[in-house]
């Protein structure tokens, strides 16, 4: 059946590398962090004490009933076991760091913020970075694009957070001119007021500009290295022949061929977003999942912890299976490549 | 080896210019100790209360003196030192592995080739950072060489990809068919046919971990997750932040170690690129004609 019908053999296989890896990385992350020697539960009654200088009363039957709810009694593998089972059951647990709200609900909170900080910034960077990338490419001969390519690839590699820490410095505490901490004014109540959006858009411009300006580098290469190639196929010069103006053909063949490469390219970024920029969020006090991990992490909250990564590991495999999916059906070129 | 390396000296700009900055980098790391020798008398860079507080700088204090009454310029020389240190210890790691994996799914293919790709990709989709963070802080006391191994743990795929792809072209050629029609053993091929002409692979793939490694180490100093008892790049950027750099008006303290470290990220990556544009000329072309 699978020699006739390769189309569904390619869509099954992945399908199946899809269901595996998510379990797979899933389980290998679980038993990663139970590897860690500390007890949750008796962390926090001791960070308790720490911080209030008091003993808590009944400490030890105050452990024992919270390692029974958050499911840290028995073997490793009867942990693990019991947190799958609550896992197909729609639960998360509930979460330490803000008990007893469940992990599912802390998530949808803080989701809203990374995704709007981050979608905005990831689509800005890569339709800023494909037009100066076709620009590069298409004027490939003059000085302008050389700077612009050696620049790139000099700032390609330099991390989000180094570019915020200066962007914080100088605008920030040198100008004034931005927030540097937070999502939005505590003034203005949440809402959709003329009030609140301004303060969150104020309070975003600095860690998405970071974000911006670090992919931008990489998307701007990788189109401009798209465009050279595309230019020397027979089918521009076949167009240039017809007498079409440059114009139309950077616009309708260069660029619309680069387009699906990177189009895929933005969908995977897509993918990686739930696990994206934790120090970035930790830095400008975002109210996002990554600030949620760190503080998941700092009292090790498996519950929240493992909700995070669940998430994180979803989106990055989703986003790759659409890729995986679509591609064939756009690219015919692709899709005979699998029947073959 | 050395003469693809001398090539890419010749016929790349930027490798030069990546080069030379790195050099000097490596170059003041190395003679790091007679600078700063005289100043804290021989005492370990790292030792705490050696000298009053947030001194400004002076003669003596070229850079001032930090919060932990340690001097300023002694923190900065050693930490350059061990911040290279761990990037290069970490992307020599994860190179190692890198190779190994790489070649065994490249050369062998088939199930071996599927499971092990699934596998590598099953460890990538984890989140590095929470991880790398539980061990940190599991691990408090970490020396420099146990954080560059784990950094590696986390860097090593990237490598195996690279080289992957490469095997699997290399090995359709005609001088790997003819050496296997001799008779010549896998360990045999791999050694004298395939590993000569991933030259230029290995060494894109150790400065892309490398940068990775030290991506990842900044990261965790900044958090104050690294071991706190080595001074690194990140670390002083962590201090930085916490002793409130900014009201006390000595930015310096930020711009120098965030500048060393986006110098040293762009050396090593016109370097890479260097090399890139030699072993494929395609991306540094101008026009067809």
């Amino acid at each position: 059946m699978f020699k006739r019908h390769p189309i569904l053999r390619y869509v099954l296989t992945r399908i199946f590398n899809y269901i595996f890896t998510i379990w797979g990385s899933f389980t290998v992350a679980f038993f990663l962090f139970r590897l860690v020697p500390t007890n949750p539960v008796e962390a926090w009654v001791n960070q308790l004490q720490r911080q209030y200088s008091v003993t808590v009363p009944k400490g030890d039957e105050m452990v024992a009933y919270y390692k029974e709810m958050f499911g840290l009694n028995g073997t490793l593998w009867d942990q693990y076991t019991h947190y799958v089972n609550m896992m197909l059951h729609g639960s998360l647990g509930p979460s330490f760091i803000n008990f007893p709200t469940p992990v599912e609900e802390l998530l949808l909170r803080r989701i809203p913020w990374t995704v709007g900080l981050l979608s905005v910034s990831i689509i800005l960077a890569w339709v800023l970075g494909l037009l100066m990338g076709t620009m590069a490419g298409w004027f490939r001969d003059s000085t302008a694009s050389d700077w612009l390519t050696n620049i790139s690839i000099a700032l390609s590699q330099i991390p989000p957070y180094l570019i915020a820490i200066v962007l914080v410095l100088v605008i920030g505490y040198q100008l004034k001119l931005l927030p540097t901490r937070g999502a939005w004014d505590a003034q203005y109540p949440i809402g959709f007021t003329w009030d609140f959006i301004k303060s969150v858009v104020s309070h975003s411009i600095l860690p998405a500009s970071a974000i911006v300006i670090s992919s931008l580098a990489g998307w701007i290469l990788s189109t401009r290295s798209l465009i050279v190639n595309i230019l020397g196929e027979d089918y521009l010069m076949y167009a240039e022949a017809k007498g079409l103006k440059p114009w139309q053909i950077m616009t309708r063949y260069a660029l619309r061929n680069a387009m699906l490469p990177q189009a895929m390219g933005l969908a995977l970024t897509m993918g990686f977003m739930m696990s994206g920029q934790l120090l970035i969020e930790i830095l400008f006090v975002y109210p996002g999942i990554g600030e949620l991990m760190s503080r998941a992490i700092a009292v090790y909250d498996f519950n929240s912890l493992y909700g995070i990564i669940l998430l994180s590991i979803f989106s990055v495999m989703t986003a790759s299976l659409i890729v995986e999916l679509a591609l064939p059906l756009i690219d015919p070129r692709i899709r005979r490549e699998i029947i073959a | 080896m050395f003469r693809f390396l001398v090539n890419c000296w010749r016929g790349s700009g930027k490798f030069k210019v990546g080069v030379i900055i790195l050099g000097i980098m490596v170059l003041i790391a190395l003679i790091a100790p007679l600078i700063y020798t005289p100043i804290i008398h021989g005492a370990s860079p790292a030792l705490p209360g050696q000298f009053p507080t947030w001194l400004p700088p002076s003669q003596e204090h070229p850079m001032g003196t930090d919060g932990h009454g340690r001097d300023l310029l002694t923190d900065y020389l050693a930490g350059l030192g061990t911040s290279l240190q761990i990037g290069f210890t970490s992307g020599l790691v994860a190179t190692f592995l890198g190779i190994l994996v790489g070649f065994t799914t490249g050369y062998k293919g088939g199930w071996i080739d599927a499971s092990l790709t699934l596998i590598t990709n099953t460890w990538l989709v984890i989140p590095a950072y929470p991880v790398l963070v539980t061990i940190a802080m599991v691990m408090p006391g970490m020396s420099v060489l146990t954080m560059s191994i784990i950094l590696a743990l986390f860097s090593w795929p990237y490598a195996a990809r690279t080289i992957h792809a490469q095997i699997v072209g290399m090995k359709q050629r005609g001088y790997v068919e003819l050496a296997r029609v001799s008779g010549q053993g896998d360990l045999a091929i791999i050694f004298t046919e395939l590993l000569p002409n991933l030259i230029p692979y290995l060494f894109m793939g150790f400065a892309f971990s490398t940068v990775g490694a030290m991506v990842g180490e900044v990261g965790l100093e900044v958090l104050g997750l690294g071991p706190g008892n080595i001074i690194t790049m990140g670390l002083m950027i962590n201090f930085a932040n916490n002793w409130s750099a900014y009201s006390r008006g000595r930015y310096e303290l930020l711009l120098i170690p965030v500048g060393t470290l986006v110098l040293i990220f762009m050396a090593i990556t016109l370097i890479n690129r260097g090399m890139e544009e030699r072993v494929n000329p395609r991306l540094q072309r101008r026009t067809e004609k």
